[in-house]
């Protein structure tokens, strides 16, 4: 009892120095920050990495402080009487006068709020005099966590403060309503639709128009784990998880029980937390028993929905071959890169890999086969793709005599990059080159030279990637910073990263799965754990070894 | 076509002038010097031969128009070329840049970087031999606009060699101009070359140009039609250029070169 109040002063002292925390909810645990101070409420969306069009949910105490901020109707006086506090939120219209932040409004004039029940966050919400923004403390897209474990796992110590509540008892995101226009239930949650409907008599509202509103949590890919899943699988195949509502005879060592008696609010509030240590685990697919579509059974199935979302493939090459003259570079491969995954291209010196980067960016046209990316063939709409793409290797360098500021600027230009002064900003924070924006470029060191290359294949936002040796003749420590800058800014912003690199231990720690070329072939392909374990080898070095010295059917 | 992607690509150039005083001392300082040496040439002929008695500054004039051309020419391959030493060629032709985008740029920046040339030269010949070259009244401006014409035509194709054959082409960069020169008839008549060599300068617009020149300050006289065949012969050479320059592009995605340049 006496830690819960030295927390609960320890959390308010923080949120009043508009630092953000995370606070424990009967639905999931909330990165929370006042959602009356801009300052506040930017750091949340920093540290979540949340796109700022996506709104937040502001949390309140009572009605009596949710009146300050927005106006209220008799719809919602019902729900919140038979609801509130519990796990629904509601979209209201914002008063003029309201203090809160219109960054977490997304300049709108609608607000979501909601009622938490736990207690440790009622105490907190009563003893500060401004509702919390708090979206669920977890990196955008990825799964809600529902245990002080869970946030530090997420966030490691860039989060200063776990405010310990337990497990989240439900397990599941709130019930979304939006009260703005005739009532409807914008994001299945806690409260079962049912009985919220059956509690607003529709026909005093048919009236009125639906109103499309952007809310919290709705986006398509949410809660996703970053691995495929397979939905109403009646059995699970060689090393997929297999999520199980029901107890099975045959035990698996890949099955994961949310619930062994159906029980669907169990199944609900253990859900989170099975992704989460299947995917601690390394499972790279996962399978789930159907689950019945009924009370809690449809946030669950809504969830499981959105996690199931496949990944689209931002590359596909599809059977390219590249002749020079009698010679054949490239002998007809395809290979898809995924969003969000970065795939190792490698083989030895001549075997056709800088050919196929060459054809990916358009500066080779491919004898036959065809390439898309995003959707969009190569071919037709050279333009509009590169603009989207972008590339670098040691080969090929920026204007040696201007300086870094000056490369960066004109690239954005030549890309029509908006807000060019922001972007040379963060790029220059992300990477280090502040303090070299005013010098030659041509006077650089390698590695200095190295991230300013990668700023300038990072001015357009590219949505893939393509790196040629992007370490090489660099130092450990700058290889190091270059190979971390990758993975963070990749699972940032969801691009995909196309690496022909020629240092196994970077491919081994950078890509999902790697395809090794020869002679202008694909002799081989998969994670490189799956090639080591196959090709009964230590490391992926000696794979690659094996491969470019055997004698194989295709020499 | 993008304006912004086309003012991104002269700002590349424009930085690279600003910022080194031995590139603007070399755009000043050679055809300050050229014009000097024919303003001297000029002046021992004025009294010397009867032919130029009538128009002292004819071989300056001529002189001036002549490294106006040969600044534009080279100027655009000169900037095509830096792409190729500074090692960014392969970054431009990744960037979204149209054809189109990226030639108008070049065209651009090419008349800056002659006009930055020309201007002081041409100031330099009102007091050092009391001639001005304006003494051509308007037609000076076609004649300029006929020049500039030919002699982006010239960087135009050269550029396309570049990318047909790779940076091996360099070395026909600088003598495209030496070898065109005989034909051009630019200080002397056409009557001047035997036969054949006439027939071929007449396929030129150079010869036009330079015959017209001649006329206006010789005879106080204007022929309209030696303007009106150098733009004829301009635009022809002009159109297989931008068509050459395509095809090359293309013949180069076949060939590797756009991805091999600078090595």
């Amino acid at each position: 009892m006496k830690k819960n109040v030295s927390n609960i002063k320890k959390a308010i002292k923080y949120l009043n120095n508009n630092e953000c925390i995370a606070i424990p909810t009967e639905t999931v645990y909330g990165l929370a920050g006042n959602a009356y101070s801009d300052k506040a409420v930017s750091r949340v969306y920093k540290l979540k990495k949340r796109p700022k069009s996506n709104p937040l949910i502001a949390h309140y105490y009572s009605i009596n402080y949710l009146k300050k901020d927005c106006e209220i109707n008799d719809t919602f006086i019902k729900l919140y009487k038979k609801f509130c506090p519990g796990p629904i939120s509601f979209v209201l219209k914002l008063k003029k006068k309201s203090r809160v932040s219109k960054i977490i409004t997304n300049n709108s004039n609608s607000l979501a709020v909601r009622f938490p029940s736990h207690p440790l966050t009622r105490k907190l919400l009563k003893r500060i005099n401004y509702p919390l923004a708090a979206p669920s403390a977890n990196i955008s897209t990825s799964i809600s966590p529902v245990s002080k474990q869970d946030v530090v796992d997420e966030f490691g110590p860039k989060l200063k403060f776990v405010l310990d509540g337990g497990s989240s008892k439900i397990g599941l995101e709130s019930t979304i309503i939006n009260l703005i226009g005739k009532p409807h239930i914008l994001r299945l949650g806690g409260i079962n639709s049912k009985l919220i409907y059956k509690l607003i008599n529709p026909l005093e509202n048919k009236n009125k128009k639906k109103i499309k509103i952007k809310v919290p949590g709705t986006s398509k890919l949410h809660y996703s784990p970053g691995i495929p899943v397979r939905l109403n699988a009646k059995k699970n195949y060689q090393n997929e998880a297999y999520i199980l509502i029901k107890k099975r005879k045959k035990l698996d060592k890949n099955y994961f029980y949310i619930s062994k008696t159906s029980n669907l609010k169990e199944a609900a509030k253990n859900l989170y937390k099975t992704l989460r240590i299947i995917k601690k685990n390394g499972y790279k697919k996962i399978a789930i028993e159907k689950i019945p579509n009924i009370n809690i059974g449809e946030a669950i199935n809504d969830r499981i929905l959105r996690a199931s979302k496949k990944m689209k493939n931002l590359i596909e090459v599809k059977n390219i071959k590249k002749n020079y003259g009698k010679k054949e570079a490239v002998k007809g491969i395809s290979f898809n890169v995924e969003e969000d995954e970065i795939l190792g291209l490698l083989g030895p010196n001549g075997s056709g890999k800088t050919t196929t980067i060459g054809m990916l960016l358009g500066l080779l046209k491919p004898t036959s086969g065809q390439i898309f990316i995003n959707n969009l063939k190569l071919e037709e709409n050279r333009i509009k793709i590169l603009e989207m793409i972008n590339f670098i290797s040691p080969y090929i360098e920026l204007p040696k005599k201007l300086t870094v500021k000056q490369n960066l600027y004109v690239y954005s230009k030549l890309y029509k990059v908006q807000n060019i002064k922001e972007r040379i900003e963060y790029l220059s924070e992300k990477l280090r080159i502040g303090e070299l924006l005013n010098s030659i470029t041509g006077e650089l060191s390698s590695g200095q030279k190295n991230r300013v290359s990668l700023a300038k294949a990072l001015v357009n936002e590219p949505k893939v990637l393509l790196l040629d040796e992007p370490t090489a003749s660099l130092d450990p420590e700058v290889g190091d910073f270059v190979r971390t800058f990758l993975e963070e800014y990749k699972k940032e912003k969801k691009i995909s990263i196309l690496l022909a690199s020629h240092n196994m231990n970077e491919v081994t720690r950078l890509c999902k799965s790697v395809l090794m070329m020869k002679n202008g072939e694909i002799i081989d392909q998969g994670k490189p754990e799956d090639l080591i374990t196959k090709h009964g080898r230590t490391n992926l070095e000696e794979v690659f070894l094996k491969l470019s010295r055997s004698k194989s059917e295709f020499n | 076509m993008s304006l912004t992607r086309i003012y991104g690509l002269f700002l590349r150039h424009f930085y690279l002038i600003t910022r080194s005083f031995p590139r603007i001392l070399d755009l000043v300082y050679w055809p300050s010097i050229q014009i000097t040496l024919w303003g001297f040439i000029s002046n021992f002929f004025a009294t010397h031969t009867t032919y130029y008695n009538n128009a002292v500054g004819v071989i300056l004039t001529c002189a001036i128009l002549y490294d106006f051309l040969f600044r534009t020419s080279i100027g655009f391959n000169m900037l095509f070329l830096e792409e190729i030493w500074s090692r960014n060629f392969t970054n431009l032709f990744i960037a979204p840049m149209r054809i189109g985008e990226i030639l108008t740029s070049l065209v651009i920046t090419a008349l800056i970087r002659s006009l930055i040339g020309l201007v002081p030269a041409i100031l330099l010949t009102s007091p050092l031999f009391g001639i001005s070259i304006l003494d051509l009244g308007i037609f000076l401006f076609f004649l300029f606009l006929s020049l500039y014409i030919f002699g982006i035509t010239l960087g135009i194709l050269v550029s396309s060699g570049l990318l047909r054959f790779g940076p091996s082409f360099e070395n026909i960069a600088w003598s495209t101009m030496f070898l065109l020169a005989p034909f051009g008839c630019i200080y002397y008549p056409i009557e001047t070359l035997p036969e054949i060599f006439q027939r071929i300068a007449y396929i030129l617009p150079l010869v036009y140009i330079f015959e017209e020149a001649r006329n206006i300050l010789i005879n106080q006289t204007v022929n309209i039609e030696n303007v009106y065949y150098a733009f004829i012969w301009n635009a022809f050479y002009f159109s297989l250029s931008i068509a050459l320059f395509y095809y090359s592009f293309n013949a180069a995605k076949n060939k590797g070169t756009l991805i091999n340049m600078g090595e």
